[in-house]
């Protein structure tokens, strides 16, 4: 691996779901990466396909899931095409994942000190076998408890999930997630499901920690706000492709494509604006519109939209598009393919 | 004139243990708050989960019966009516939950949902019902024909909470609680619902009280913002006096944590502040000021004095003895570079 290589390259994922209705096109050709030291958020709206993209970067995917093709290569090697046994190497150690609901992603009849002695037995093993937690084990779940900021680590061991507040418990998430000391951290709706005061609070904090360890986080959020805060570059999601990339200070000076103009003008503003919305409503995957996803909802809608699918190209230097509107998206149906 | 007003309203719950259900404590949900609604109006609650809100919406609609204080509705106290003699101020007074997807009936059709309240109030023949229904889907831009039979399952959120703003319309009320209308709708969606809510308030000249923990959303539809924390309100003011002179230490931290999109909001709270700690529960708060423990402009006298909601503008008022001319008033300094953590 070559140092200008990223972390991790996801490249033409195409992802179909078989339901009883029938085959739903859910992911369309996602192609993303995360830098090492970069913080990238990847944001769009419910349905999107934010989740299932971060779900397919981890091996988790749900039975009914197809990857038709594509490939998520991590630190040189294709995590597609590992073994359930070569990826449980990688899994929660190189990369792990911060679950999104504090309330449900943890056991509730385990206390913390249980759950999090489990993680750390299991990285220092191939198998998880049963042993007893040593004091090398206490020791390690208390350092990651202080890593998140959890005021009596020790004390904390001995809790319930039950008796803890919805910041605590996602602290005790984003230790977990830390056991392992993976590279690359994925966050799900990290905070969006607490209170203003508390998110702002666990956000800063996590900021500091990958500052500090020299993390790498690809975010999955449906919050600008939140993407805006901590992310170096942003990648928005429509219907399964990517619509648009760009640093997350450009993103927010100026939007490209359409579905990003409206999405961000929909926010409502402390300084009292607030758009109008976008008509319509998110794509049926099981008979998406033929080219571009986004035509039927869009205000500049043209006749190329319905024929040739917009091309995810640079359309300003350091700028990435898919959208008809700009040239560089539109390339005959020879090339595109290859795409 | 004002249509609704909670006067010093209060609503605590018990907490009991044991097979003799033996009281052993209160949850304050509800401590002693006053609020008046003009007519046509659009004022907004705002707080973190735990700080009463919702509980004071239910009150308003007499969901649920106040410990001590007093409801008003168009001049009637409503406080201490029972179920029969509610019955006509009911009608003009309608609830919008939070969640569609379950305060929507999932075994009943569109069509039976928004009926319902009309049948519950024995209103109109079965011809004058349906035709009803068929108005209510349009003023909430759902067409009829494609709605009428469909079930929840079968709608999007957005479509969702049309039902069931189009059900709290069915009885012509004067007066709709909003419990978060839009928190579980993505902002594309959001938006629409908002416009749609405006458009309604105009059309059928309505009174919102609209519960939300989105200040920026507030920003965009309320008139006056009412500021709630553990029970209390601790700030009140017109909503552009209130974003131009936040008062109320609480108030400020919470619009500095607020994850904005722009460099002109973020201008607009120049001074970052992070509180420390987290909201305590309301069966152990605090004495003295309830926000003490985590203010980062508290004074030695913080923990003990019940600070009173002062006069700290036009219209505007904070429950904060910063205010207080027997402390001095020195007020909360204009800027500040404070990150604070408890203990």
């Amino acid at each position: 691996m070559t140092p200008a290589e990223p972390l991790l390259a996801v490249s033409g994922l195409v992802i179909h779901f078989h339901t009883y209705e029938g085959r739903a096109r859910v992911i369309n050709g996602v192609t993303l990466h995360v830098g090492r030291g970069e913080s990238v958020a990847l944001v769009g709206e419910t349905g999107c396909g934010k989740s299932v993209t971060a779900k397919a970067i981890l091996g988790l995917l749900p039975a009914n899931a197809e990857v038709v093709s594509g490939r998520v290569v991590f630190k040189g090697q294709d995590l597609l095409r590992l073994s359930e046994d070569e990826l449980r190497r990688v899994r929660g150690r190189q990369i792990a994942m911060i679950f999104q609901d504090p309330s449900t992603a943890l056991n509730p009849v385990f206390t913390v000190g249980q759950q999090l002695a489990d993680v750390v037995m299991w990285q220092g093993a191939d198998r998880a076998g049963w042993r007893r937690p040593d004091r090398a084990v206490w020791r390690r779940c208390v350092e990651v408890l202080r890593m998140v900021r959890v005021p009596d680590p020790e004390g904390m061991l001995a809790r319930y999930p039950i008796e803890l507040s919805g910041g605590m418990r996602q602290r005790v998430l984003i230790a977990l997630a830390l056991i392992g000391r993976p590279e690359l951290l994925i966050a799900d709706e990290l905070g969006t499901a607490l209170d203003v005061s508390i998110q702002d609070q666990i956000l800063l904090e996590l900021r500091e920690l990958v500052r500090t360890e020299g993390l790498s986080v690809l975010y999955i959020t449906h919050n600008l706000g939140v993407a805006r805060q901590v992310s170096d570059r942003i990648y928005v999601m429509y219907g399964g492709e990517i619509a648009e990339v760009a640093a997350t200070h450009e993103m927010f000076r100026r939007q490209l494509h359409p579905y990003s103009q409206g999405l961000l003008a929909a926010v409502p503003r402390l300084t009292g604006t607030m758009g109008s919305g976008i008509e319509g409503r998110i794509p049926d995957y099981l008979a998406p519109p033929p080219a571009c996803r986004f035509a039927p909802r869009c205000t500049f809608r043209m006749g190329v939209c319905d024929r040739l699918r917009p091309h995810l190209a640079e359309a300003e230097p350091g700028r990435q598009v898919a959208c008809h509107l700009y040239p560089s998206s539109t390339v005959e149906a020879s090339s595109a393919l290859e795409a | 004139m004002v249509l609704v007003e909670a006067d010093s309203v209060v609503k605590h719950f018990p907490i009991t243990r044991g097979l003799l259900r033996r009281r052993v404590g209160e949850v304050r949900a509800v401590d002693g708050v006053s609020l008046a609604i003009p007519k046509g109006a659009t004022v907004a609650l705002v707080g973190e989960t735990g700080s009463g809100k919702t509980t004071l919406g239910k009150i308003i609609v007499r969901l649920l019966r106040p410990t001590a204080g007093r409801i008003v509705f168009d001049g009637r106290d409503i406080t201490a009516l029972d179920e029969a003699a509610l019955r006509p101020i009911r009608r003009q007074i309608q609830i919008v939950f939070q969640n569609p997807a379950s305060s929507l009936n999932p075994r009943r059709r569109v069509r039976e949902i928004i009926e319902e309240p009309l049948v519950v109030h024995r209103l109109g023949t079965p011809l004058e019902r349906w035709r009803r229904v068929h108005e209510l889907l349009e003023r909430v831009e759902l067409p009829p024909r494609d709605f009428l039979f469909r079930y929840p399952h079968a709608l999007s959120g957005g479509q969702r909470q049309r039902v069931a703003i189009a059900r709290a319309l069915a009885l012509a009320p004067r007066f709709i609680v909003l419990d978060e209308p839009t928190s579980a709708l993505d902002v594309s969606v959001q938006a629409k619902i908002i416009a749609l809510l405006r458009r309604l308030q105009r059309e059928l000249d309505l009174t919102y009280l609209m519960i939300s923990h989105d200040l920026s959303l507030v920003r965009n539809v309320a008139d006056a913002i009412a500021v709630m924390y553990l029970g209390k309100i601790v700030e009140v003011a017109p909503t552009e006096e209130l974003f131009a002179r936040p008062a109320h230490p609480y108030t400020r931290a919470l619009l500095s944590a607020i994850p904005t999109v722009s460099d002109e909001e973020a201008a607009l709270i120049p001074e970052k502040i992070t509180l420390g700690g987290e909201v305590p529960s309301a069966a152990r708060v605090p004495p003295g000021c309830a926000f003490h423990p985590r203010c980062y402009a508290r004074l030695d006298a913080c923990d003990r004095v019940v600070p009173d909601l002062l006069r700290v503008g036009p219209d505007h008022h904070a429950r904060c003895i910063l205010y207080d001319r027997a402390f001095g008033a020195p007020g909360l300094p204009g800027r500040m570079r404070v990150s604070t953590r408890e203990g």
